[in-house]
């Protein structure tokens, strides 16, 4: 199987028991969109249209994604950076 | 690359892209997928639902639709005792070894078929939106709509029509709508037929067949929805249906006669090729 057939997100977000729905499928967009699995530039419409979300439905599942902390907002407007890392994320918190 | 490795959690990307994917089915999926392990994957409802905070019913209720979309195949355990929890397999590549049942749900990366509920746009239509953003999305969005898709939309229309000219010829009940349902199966059965060629073979095929056409007790007819079916259609390409030689009639030197005439001839032609090879 190659990499091309997957879409990577990170494990630990769906063993925390936070992952929702919408939000589970908005951040699988968001890492389709990647090159390196990590890295991604996409707009939320982009987002809205692959998901066949709303507009509104994608930007709350995005702010919830980073509040969780799987999702980070990169430098530039539609950049987004996925969280392998859980031990960051909690050590942020902390 | 390697700096994620073992911390993922993999979905399939054809089923996201081909656009009817929906929140609860990709939670499920990605729940299943992080009870993989070694000896397969093989979760009780309860603890799936559990995983992916959702209820058991909607639990089952996606399971289901994955399954029938063919992103998922189950089987069921059983042992000594009785029935055990069903055992999964994800299916990543509908052209890979362990993909072989994946063509059931084959769609194409990007389905341009409207949303039922809202007229959306597709991502196919959306590409010249994002072009602007980023060289990466028209990069990944291109390699998208063309090597992995090879069933488009429009295929699913044309299979459409194809289907209502062998039913106007054949007597069989002709499709009105091509609703979304219609077309993923639409699509899933031409990934299995190799084409559209393939797929009006196959009905060809069946059009010979009076049983089809409405002589039976019942007076039912073949319908769309019949030949959608994944069980209907691997029996119509094996041969199942095909048109038996009446009892004291030589096959062989029967001339077809009648309006489908025609269509029988091809159909004989269809089945030559098969059996040397060239289909």
């Amino acid at each position: 199987m190659s990499d091309d057939a997957m879409v990577k997100i990170p494990n630990w977000y769906l063993e925390s028991g936070l992952a929702k729905a919408n939000d589970a499928h908005v951040l699988i967009c968001i890492s389709s969109f990647s090159d390196d699995d990590q890295n991604s530039v996409c707009s939320l419409q982009a987002v809205s249209q692959l998901a066949r979300l709303s507009a509104k439905t994608v930007r709350t599942s995005v702010q919830n994604l980073i509040d969780v902390g799987v999702l980070q907002l990169g430098e530039h407007p539609g950049q987004y950076r996925l969280i392998y890392d859980k031990e960051a994320v909690t050590n942020e918190q902390d | 690359m390697s700096k994620i490795e073992g911390r993922f959690i993999a979905f399939p990307r054809w089923f996201l892209e081909a656009g009817n994917c929906s929140g609860s089915q990709a939670l499920v999926l990605l729940a299943l997928q992080s009870f993989a392990g070694a000896g397969g994957i093989y979760p009780s409802y309860e603890a799936l639902a559990k995983r992916a905070g959702i209820s058991r019913r909607s639990a089952v209720s996606a399971v289901a639709s994955l399954v029938e979309a063919g992103v998922l195949v189950k089987q069921s355990r059983s042992n000594e005792r009785g029935h055990e929890s069903n055992s999964f397999t994800i299916i990543f590549d509908q052209s890979g070894e362990i993909c072989t049942s994946a063509n059931d749900g084959f769609t194409s990366a990007k389905s341009a078929l409207p949303s039922a509920k809202k007229d959306r746009p597709s991502a196919k239509s959306a590409l010249p939106l994002v072009q602007n953003l980023h060289p990466n999305l028209e990069r990944t969005l291109s390699r998208r709509l063309s090597k992995d898709n090879p069933i488009s939309a429009p295929e699913a229309q044309d299979a459409f029509d194809v289907y209502n000219q062998a039913a106007d010829q054949a007597g069989w009940t002709k499709a009105i709508s091509l609703s979304k349902p219609r077309a993923a199966k639409l699509k899933a059965r031409l990934a299995e037929a190799g084409g559209l060629d393939g797929w009006r073979a196959a009905l060809q095929r069946a059009a010979g067949n009076p049983f089809m056409a409405g002589d039976n007790e019942r007076g039912w007819k073949a319908d769309l929805d019949f030949f959608l079916q994944q069980k209907s259609f691997t029996r119509l390409i094996e041969g199942t249906y095909d048109r038996k030689p009446t009892s004291g009639a030589c096959a062989t030197n029967s001339r077809p006669s009648g309006p489908h005439a025609k269509l029988f001839e091809a159909a004989a032609r269809v089945a030559d090729r098969e059996q040397r090879g060239e289909l």
